[in-house]
């Protein structure tokens, strides 16, 4: 390990600590570092809703009923640590909920009708087909990982997972994805 | 196209098919559409707890916004605790060091000043200099006055006897009121230095060598060192990360009473540094003990149009650095050596 992962890792360290003092802040009824705590997932969590509910505009909303909903239950929380991997249960449940009330007639089974319009578009929809057929849970990874350029560290951070579980899936997703471009014509996308 | 290029270009197609600019989530917003929800929360929640975490909280993050004057401030525990703990731990090996520390028992009071310069490592000139004076009664308590350029940046009171601590801000006319209490004090504990591995307890032993004399301000002095010193051992290494920390002592060898302590060493990343490394160095000189001490000087006496500053908000308040509250800390330090001592001679 060098020395520059080695201060990643402290700082990742750190980051932790504080975020067990802010919500200890939150439960001392300081409801401004909640925001703090927002603006720190607000990112990771509206990319979770968005691998739900395919939609950007959507997945902001349910970000913000994810946030309502933790604040609520907060003291529901077992375990400090775990506070992100705990809010994206939350935020999955959220996006469930509002695909099941079929909000807009969003169909997470297909996929993604973006309005991100250009020339790309063809080359667009057809990763947005790629990633459509991949798992939920793949879906969420890559979501993740590429909604704003996601660092492993900060989906570790809301997964739950190793960095090295998170290396793997994304290495097995993406061939995934290149396997499914590649069968609809897309040649340089090689595996 | 190689798998690297692959990836790249993989990733490309994917960040453009469902990224996004990075988000900014409107608290103040959220906060007024769910003003019901949010108010019965807080409402529930101040209830259950205390202020505890606020207090450990404001310290974590105010020390992400100050690292500067943190590590500036943390600096000093180095030589104040060079000072008072002297008679703590000699073991006997070193006749100077006896004499030094039973002339120390009858210190009651002192003035010191200090100089202070934090430099970046590859870097000549400091980034950061400040000067200190210093004031210790055990009756009223300490300050700790710190000038940068000349103007007064800070003020430190503390009173032992009331168990209260006031930081003053000049320059913003802001002030910071808060109780010595158990929390402060196990704070105080554990950032303590010389838990394991006093400085005393390096003085009287092997490693301490001899300097030889010197002269320093026409006073013929003999000096003192320990390298390597493991300071701050109680601290995470990722909060601070002090290195190759030397001490000198010069004691007169008239009075035996320090007369200047030096401190210098190498302060690798943490987070009190900003993640950066630098070199610091520390001379405390011009240390007059036993004077009479104007009482008037523990008054803080602040203005009027001087703004209590809230706790909670502290983060808010941009730079005034929480370090302030280690002077205090210090003084705590040298108030339980001092304690301990009365007692004992109380005792004998």
């Amino acid at each position: 390990m060098d020395a520059d992962q080695r201060v990643r890792k402290l700082a990742y360290r750190v980051t932790k600590a504080l975020e067990t003092e802010l919500l200890d802040l939150v439960l001392s009824g300081d409801i401004g570092s909640f925001g703090k705590l927002c603006d720190r997932y607000y990112n990771s969590i509206a990319a979770i809703a968005y691998s739900v509910l395919t939609d950007h505009h959507l997945a902001e909303d349910a970000a913000q009923e994810t946030f309502l909903r933790a604040l609520k239950n907060l003291k529901k929380l077992k375990s400090k640590e775990k506070f992100g991997p705990w809010l994206a249960q939350i935020c999955r449940n959220v996006a469930k909920d509002m695909v099941k009330k079929k909000l807009r007639g969003i169909d997470t089974e297909n996929v993604l009708p973006l309005a991100d319009v250009g020339n790309n578009e063809q080359e667009n929809q057809a990763v947005k087909q790629a990633i459509g057929r991949l798992s939920l849970s793949e879906r969420e990874l890559i979501v993740l990982r590429y909604y704003n350029n996601m660092s492993h560290e900060q989906m570790s951070s809301v997964l739950g997972l190793s960095k090295g579980a998170i290396n793997n899936r994304l290495v097995r997703s993406r061939k995934k994805i290149a396997k499914h471009l590649k069968n609809n014509g897309f040649a340089e996308i090689e595996l | 196209m190689n798998q690297e290029n692959n990836k790249k270009s993989l990733g490309e197609l994917i960040s453009r098919a469902v990224g996004r600019e990075n988000l900014k989530f409107d608290f103040d917003k959220w906060k007024s559409i769910h003003e019901k929800e949010i108010r019965i929360c807080k409402s529930q929640m101040s209830d259950e707890q205390t202020s505890r975490s606020v207090w450990a909280f404001n310290i974590w993050r105010i020390i992400m916004r100050s690292p500067v004057t943190k590590i500036a401030a943390a600096v000093i525990i180095l030589v104040i605790i060079g000072l008072h703990q002297f008679s703590n731990s000699i073991n006997g090996t070193s006749v100077v060091w006896a004499d030094v520390a039973e002339r120390l028992e009858k210190v009651s009071s002192y003035t010191a000043k200090a100089d202070r310069a934090l430099t970046e490592t590859g870097q000549e000139e400091p980034f950061f200099e400040c000067e200190i004076k210093r004031y210790f009664s055990p009756n009223h308590g300490s300050i700790e006055k710190s000038y940068v350029d000349g103007e007064l940046t800070m003020l430190a009171y503390c009173s032992i006897s009331e168990k209260k601590a006031i930081v003053v801000f000049p320059q913003n006319k802001m002030y910071w009121r808060f109780d010595l209490n158990e929390e402060l004090l196990s704070v105080v504990k554990y950032i303590n230095p010389a838990n394991k591995e006093g400085i005393m307890k390096l003085f009287g032993s092997e490693r301490c060598t001899r300097l030889g004399s010197r002269v320093i301000d026409g006073v013929r002095t003999e000096g003192f060192e320990v390298k390597d010193v493991k300071l701050f051992s109680q601290l995470p290494r990722y909060l601070l990360h002090p290195e190759d920390i030397n001490i000198r002592v010069w004691v007169n060898e008239e009075t035996l009473l320090p007369e200047r302590i030096e401190g210098e060493g190498f302060v690798g990343k943490g987070l009190l540094t900003g993640f950066k490394e630098f070199r610091y160095k520390e001379v405390m000189h011009s240390i007059e003990y036993d004077v009479e001490i104007d009482e008037s000087i523990f008054d803080p006496n602040i203005p009027d149009d001087y703004k209590l500053i809230d706790p909670a908000n502290m983060a808010e308040k941009a730079e005034l650095g929480l370090v302030s509250i280690l002077p205090f800390n210090v003084a705590m330090i040298a108030y339980e050596h001092f304690k301990k001592r009365r007692n004992g001679i109380d005792n004998t």
